[in-house]
């Protein structure tokens, strides 16, 4: 059974500070506190790359399990920032981290739903291959597509970048995965002449309607009520989202995390950053991911603490 | 039937958006009784799920007030 072993993660240094930022776009500190609750946002360095921060996120994971590099069989990086177009940014960091030849790597071009679709395509492609350790890596620094005067945007995204460890001894397993697209909605979303441009309440409607249904579908699937969740780490498009969300879903509020107010909205990062913490709790035994963004794309799975003998 | 403010307060009662709805002025901009702009999208989605219908952008400026909302629904469903 093929799960989620470690997560390391990279935060780059520079901040943004949102409470004193948020007069030049004419918004109240109270609404960047109550309504995005992104008061700082991670920003990279200028000399700092995807490969870079991504490396920085692999090296985290092998000093956190003493795993060494060769042993990996298989690196996946999601992300929709590369350096470059050509190559794929696995193998870029396959080189930099001195990888194994023999050692398979494909990129996955995803927005907020990366990370759980990576998990599924990883476990997968291990089960189906034979593979014991597998790395998912999430990086995609929206600093390089956001414009910084841009209202809608700039108060949001923060940079980081993860780095999951799938193996065959799990401290969580995976259960059931959904999945879904809204493609017809996709302009609402996106990234034109290299910046970013976002509809505000599309993406408000689409994931108040969507992921509350997707929700209750991940449970049912799984043959679980909210009640037997012990976490719902939910991804932070903003706080307000995250709680109108558990709000429809009637989630008891202290089983919702939102965790990355000192950091942004890090897409495809948001998900595994809370969850590096969660892991750590070893009375947090169910937890519930739910992705959701650009594309308009979703997908939802249920992770369960696994017994060790 | 036709759309009245007491319908419209329920929605946005609903919404949660407001520690208390009959104090709200039918005639002053939600934006200005202190609903914000998040609020202002979830009030909305409400009103969209309500009556079936899709409120597309190009009207939402023109939505400020409670009257303003009242009169547009009515428009939209007769």
């Amino acid at each position: 059974m093929i799960g989620i072993e470690a997560i390391g993660t990279y935060l780059p240094a520079g901040r943004l500070n949102n409470l004193e930022r948020a007069s030049a776009f004419d918004v109240a500190p109270e609404f960047v506190q109550s309504r995005t609750g992104f008061c700082r946002l991670a920003l990279k360095a200028p000399d700092e790359t995807t490969v870079s921060m991504a490396e920085a996120a692999v090296r985290d994971l092998l000093a956190k399990t003493g795993m060494v590099p060769e042993a990996v069989e298989a690196l996946v990086v999601v992300t929709q920032n590369p350096d470059r177009n050509i190559p794929h940014v696995s193998a870029e960091l396959h080189g930099h981290l001195g990888l194994d030849s023999r050692c398979a790597c494909f990129d996955i071009s995803l927005g907020c739903s990366g990370y759980i679709y990576g998990l599924s395509a990883l476990a997968g492609f291990m089960a189906a291959n034979g593979l014991r350790r597998g790395i998912l890596v999430t990086a995609d620094p929206y600093s390089k597509v956001v414009d910084p005067a841009d209202k809608n945007t700039a108060l949001i995204f923060g940079d980081a970048a993860t780095a999951t460890l799938l193996s065959d001894s799990p401290r969580y397993t995976m259960g059931g995965f959904t999945f879904g697209t809204l493609g017809k909605e996709a302009d609402n979303l996106a990234c034109n002449d290299g910046t970013l441009y976002m509809n505000g309440r599309a993406v408000f409607n689409f994931a108040a309607t969507h992921v509350p249904s997707d929700i209750r579908q991940v449970l049912d699937k799984n043959g679980a009520t909210i009640e037997d969740v012990d976490a719902f780490v939910l991804h932070p498009g903003s706080r307000y989202i995250v709680e109108t969300i558990a709000t429809r879903l009637g989630l008891p509020q202290e089983k919702v995390r939102f965790s990355s107010a000192d950091y942004g909205n890090t897409v495809s990062s948001s998900i595994p950053m809370v969850l590096s913490e969660e892991i750590e709790n070893r009375a947090i035994r169910t937890i519930l991911l739910s992705g959701f963004g650009l594309g308009f794309s979703w997908s939802s799975t249920i992770l369960k603490r696994r017994e060790i003998q | 039937m036709a759309v009245n403010r007491d319908n419209v307060l329920a929605i946005i009662e609903q919404a949660n958006v407001v520690a208390d709805v009959s104090k709200l002025r039918d005639d002053v901009r939600l934006a200005d009784q202190g609903i914000d702009s998040l609020e202002v999208f979830n009030v909305l989605l409400r009103l969209e799920e309500k009556y079936g219908i899709e409120i597309p952008d190009a009207d939402v400026d023109h939505l400020g007030t409670i009257m303003e909302i009242v009169d547009y629904l009515n428009k939209r469903l007769s």
